[in-house]
């Protein structure tokens, strides 16, 4: 079978529904959900979401009628509100992640909410969403973790998969459609990190979204695509997986769930996960040993190997590039003792008593640190084996922790108390009133019983 | 000379920002211009004909279903004026490519149509003739470059060099036409690496016209992004798990940015007009078989066997033996080498699926056999330095019934700057196209005496609104 992939997902996407969903799948759904929705709302803060914003206003005009929750046009098409939507979900890099395929949540949700399906139970979201992740899951499994280490994005390459296989749930295309989509998305693909630690990283986000939208509406309005667009040499998993393909990723689809097993990590820091780890160990350690920063005359990271690679920003002047520098977050966590959206802003990142601190982190990758798989062949940056972090003082002491699984991961999960902390913290940033935007984590709590999506998004911003 | 210089070979994006806005706006020469307008008046005839297309009606259907606000007036496309720019722009290049009959630049795939896309796609700024050409001729200029440095390798590999390195086309082309600076243009070259895609595994389908589209919607999205304040990497081409090193397959070619500003690929080669709608890997198939088949001098039903050999790398995009629908014929050396002897001629009535399944013709296929054959291509035998469908030569030998053979060869391409169409053969097809696309083809004489003079258009909209559809023809009802 030439098409045997990409023929096994579409059926997979056709034939699954939220009744074959085994216990805790929806509820692992519902805390995806919010937790983006904060995001979205947030990301009109940073300076990705900005332009965004105003990159939709110039291209619509000035169509009339109603704007949405997201404050562009309801009218804009699909297409333009997916990019939009997750472009604000990825912008202060505070979404989700999964080790190994990306941040899927804020595109999966974004892509659903774009698609003109009014109105929208929170049940049909759920399912969309569901099905949408785990094929998002499989297809970077198809590809393999050397398609990260060639330079590319996998949240944006990847998670286009991801969005139109949601959206062509949500729209209830065939199975033959379906392989159209999926051939059309094959070739809107794209998205590296040369980009990293700019506004073009949050676009990637929003452009996988879009990727999804517009290639499901495509096959609906009668484009014709490749059936097998996955499969064969040549194939997308030929081209993008650089020789490190791994066609048994499909094996067990339907009977194990990447919401489930290993579970979806909710970012506790709004950088780059690679960073959280260290983060973790610098606060324990500042917490545990009552440190000032001028305490301390050396912070020494021994990562995992490939755990600094995303880490380019040695000497960051923006807060998008401080959320992508190791030496940045770790001087932050010393001096302000937290790392939040405010830990972000331009003026934060260029603080004298900032940049006098940062010289002090010695980061090393050492094989040591990933015993599992010393040279990542299989792992991503911000997970698997540890950081082992050292701080040393003025006077002498050499104070060690090791850090697994970081606060926010299936290990560690957030507490309800802690999600709501970060929602309130998104709906300040984005100027929202806080009484009813914290009215809207609690209805979305509910998310499974809702009847009309839009319509409490559209209640809550108004 | 500057030609003579050492390449920065770290520099391919500090090059080429600063050579797009040095040169924007500035006035084009006489050549220059010249080689432009015939693409462009070529673009405009392919891009009205794709409305009678399979792929275009899909495009107008989606333009029209995702405009925003009230039904609004038709451009001259046939979308909807309140399409948001980066959506025309992918619905224009769409309508361009629908037919694969325009022009082409072997090696960079076919920029012409989707610089014309990106650069008309916004209609709230009227766009003059001189601006146009100025920023045609530099979009044209940036593809053909990057093209060339991103190698042959980047196309045997799989992606479509139209959609990917069109996408930077597009993008140096409107930063032209808006006149961006400098930081701007490197922010827009930025993103737009992050924006290319297009697989050779959609050619034969309604997608691979989507590339064309696709890579004009990216130029149009990356610059107004740019424009917008959207910052993006410094050097997006350059280094380690840069653009080129990730799209070369690790074999970058900097030195392709040699001359920048000296040698304008508008010119030198300067574009390939098409004068079949299909793959122009075929051409040089169909030529030589329908001259060897006149050397025998016999009708079609009395060939025994056809014999085409091919330079290495032809046969990369011809994926259809057995071609069924209008978008695989196009990409089938059987078929179209079956339907020029059959018919003496391709045009575009050769590709509708009544012509396509006739049994005359398909009894002719089985008789089709291709090899590609190092021997075609002696001075570069494994394609390194060359696109699929130039370079060596391809030889047909056609038998016939009663045993006798006759073989011909063919090196140039028709419709090459060596070979190219004369002024009766490109009004010839611009009539052909209004007529395919639903438009009234005695307009093509007035159309085109006002595209002659395009460096005196002040508003190309406008110039062009002769064509917006107003009676709802069936090409048109149906994309309702």
């Amino acid at each position: 079978m030439t098409d045997a992939l990409t023929g096994r997902l579409a059926d997979f996407i056709a034939q699954t529904t939220r009744h074959d969903f085994p216990d805790g799948l929806a509820a692992a759904a519902v805390r995806l959900v919010i937790d983006t929705v904060g995001v979205v709302l947030a990301g009109r803060s940073g300076g990705a979401g900005e332009r965004i914003l105003r990159y939709a206003e110039q291209a619509c005009g000035d169509p009339g009628g109603p704007t949405s929750w997201l404050g562009i046009p309801a009218a804009a098409p699909p297409e333009l509100a997916a990019l939009v939507s997750s472009t604000l979900g990825h912008a202060l890099d505070f979404d989700d992640e999964l080790a190994g395929t990306g941040h899927p949540a804020s595109i999966l949700t974004s892509a659903i909410l774009a698609l003109p399906v009014r109105p929208l139970t929170g049940q049909r979201l759920i399912e969309a969403f569901v099905i949408g992740y785990e094929v998002n899951v499989r297809v970077a499994q198809l590809v393999g973790h050397r398609h990260y280490r060639k330079g590319w994005h996998t949240t944006s390459t990847i998670g286009g998969f991801g969005a139109v296989a949601a959206a062509a749930k949500l729209l209830d295309l065939d199975a033959a459609q379906i392989r159209t989509a999926f051939g059309i998305v094959g070739s809107l693909a794209s998205g590296i990190q040369r980009n990293f630690g700019s506004m073009t990283k949050p676009l990637h986000s929003g452009l996988a979204a879009r990727n999804g939208v517009l290639a499901a509406q495509l096959a609906l309005t009668g484009f014709t695509a490749a059936p097998d667009i996955l499969d064969g040499p040549r194939g997308f998993v030929d081209i993008y997986a650089d020789g490190g393909d791994h066609p048994d990723a499909l094996d067990d689809l339907g009977a194990s769930w990447a919401l489930l097993v290993p579970g979806a990590t909710l970012k506790k820091y709004p950088c780059c996960y690679a960073t959280h780890r260290p983060i973790d160990a610098v606060l324990r350690l500042r917490a545990e040993h009552n440190l000032t920063p001028a305490d301390v005359v050396a912070v020494i990271d021994r990562a995992p190997t490939f755990g600094l690679t995303p880490l380019i920003h040695h000497e960051p002047k923006t807060g998008l590039q401080g959320k992508f520098s190791l030496e940045y977050v770790v001087a932050a966590a010393l001096l302000d003792g937290q790392i939040t959206l405010g830990s972000f802003t331009d003026a934060a990142v260029n603080r004298p008593e900032i940049r006098a601190l940062m010289p002090l982190l010695d980061a090393k990758e050492d094989p040591r640190c990933r015993p599992e798989d010393p040279t990542a062949a299989d792992s991503s940056a911000g997970t698997g084996g540890f950081h082992e972090v050292t701080i040393v003082t003025t006077d002498g002491r050499r104070l060690t922790t090791t850090v697994e699984y970081p606060s926010g991961s299936p290990k560690h999960p957030l507490s309800w108390e802690e999600s709501r902390a970060k929602f309130r913290d998104c709906i300040l940033a984005a100027g929202r009133d806080e009484v009813r935007g914290m009215a809207l984590f609690e209805q979305l709590r509910s998310l499974p019983e809702l009847t009309d999506v839009h319509a409490t998004l559209e209640r809550a911003v108004a | 000379m500057a030609s003579a210089t050492t390449p920065v070979v770290a520099g391919v994006t500090d090059r080429l920002a600063a050579f797009v806005a040095a040169h924007a706006g500035r006035s084009v020469t006489a050549d220059r211009a010249a080689a432009a307008t015939a693409a462009i008046i070529d673009s405009v005839g392919v891009i009205a004909a794709g409305a009678g297309s399979q792929p275009g009606r899909a495009a107008l259907r989606y333009a029209r279903a995702v405009s925003p606000g009230r039904p609004a007036a038709l451009r001259w496309w046939g979308g909807p004026a309140e399409l948001p720019p980066a959506i025309a722009a992918t619905c224009i290049g769409t309508l361009g490519h629908a037919l694969d009959f325009d022009d082409a630049l072997p090696g960079a795939g076919h920029p012409s149509v989707l610089l014309l896309a990106a650069l008309l796609a916004d209609r709230r700024a009227p766009v003059s003739g001189p601006a146009l050409l100025s920023a045609f001729v530099l979009g044209y200029e940036v593809n053909a470059r990057l093209a060339k440095a991103v190698g042959h390798r980047h196309y045997l590999r799989g992606w479509h060099t139209t959609a990917t390195i069109g996408s930077f086309g597009a993008t140096a082309a409107v930063c032209a036409l808006r006149g961006l600076p400098e930081p701007a243009v490197r922010a827009a070259l930025g993103i737009a690496g992050s924006l290319t895609g297009g697989l050779q595994r959609n050619f034969g389908t309604a997608t691979k016209p989507l590339h064309s589209g696709l890579a004009a919607g990216n130029g149009v999205l990356a610059a107004s992004l740019a424009a917008g304040g959207m910052t993006a990497a410094d050097a997006i081409f350059d280094g380690p798990r840069g653009y080129l090193d990730i799209y070369s397959c690790g074999e970058p070619r900097p030195e392709a940015l040699d001359g920048l500003g000296d040698r304008w690929a508008i010119t030198a080669p300067g574009p390939t007009l098409k004068k079949y709608p299909c793959a122009l890997e075929t051409y040089r198939s169909v030529e030589a078989a329908t001259a060897a088949l006149a050397e025998l001098g016999v009708p079609a039903a009395e060939v025994a066997a056809v014999e085409c050999a091919v330079p290495p790398g032809t046969m990369g995009p011809l994926r259809y033996d057995r071609p069924v629908t209008e978008a695989q014929a196009k990409f089938s050396l059987p078929y179209t080498v079956a339907a020029a002897l059959l018919d003496g001629d391709l045009t575009l009535d050769s590709f509708t699926e009544a012509a396509i399944g006739r049994p005359g013709v398909r009894a002719l296929m089985a008789l089709v056999a291709v090899r590609e054959d190092p021997a075609c291509r002696p001075e570069d035998p494994a394609g390194r330095d060359s696109s699929a469908s130039s370079g060596g030569f391809v030889e047909v030998t056609v038998r016939s019934r009663d045993g006798r053979r006759a073989s011909a060869r063919v090196a140039e391409l028709i419709g090459s700057p060596t070979r190219p169409l004369r002024w009766p053969e490109q009004r010839g097809k611009f009539t052909d196209c209004l007529r395919a696309g639903g438009r009234d083809p005695g307009l093509a004489d007035q159309l085109l005496d006002r595209l002659r003079r395009l460096d005196q258009a002040d508003d190309l909209d406008r110039l062009l609104s002769l064509l917006t559809p107003c009676v709802l023809t069936p090409s048109f009802e149906e994309a309702r």
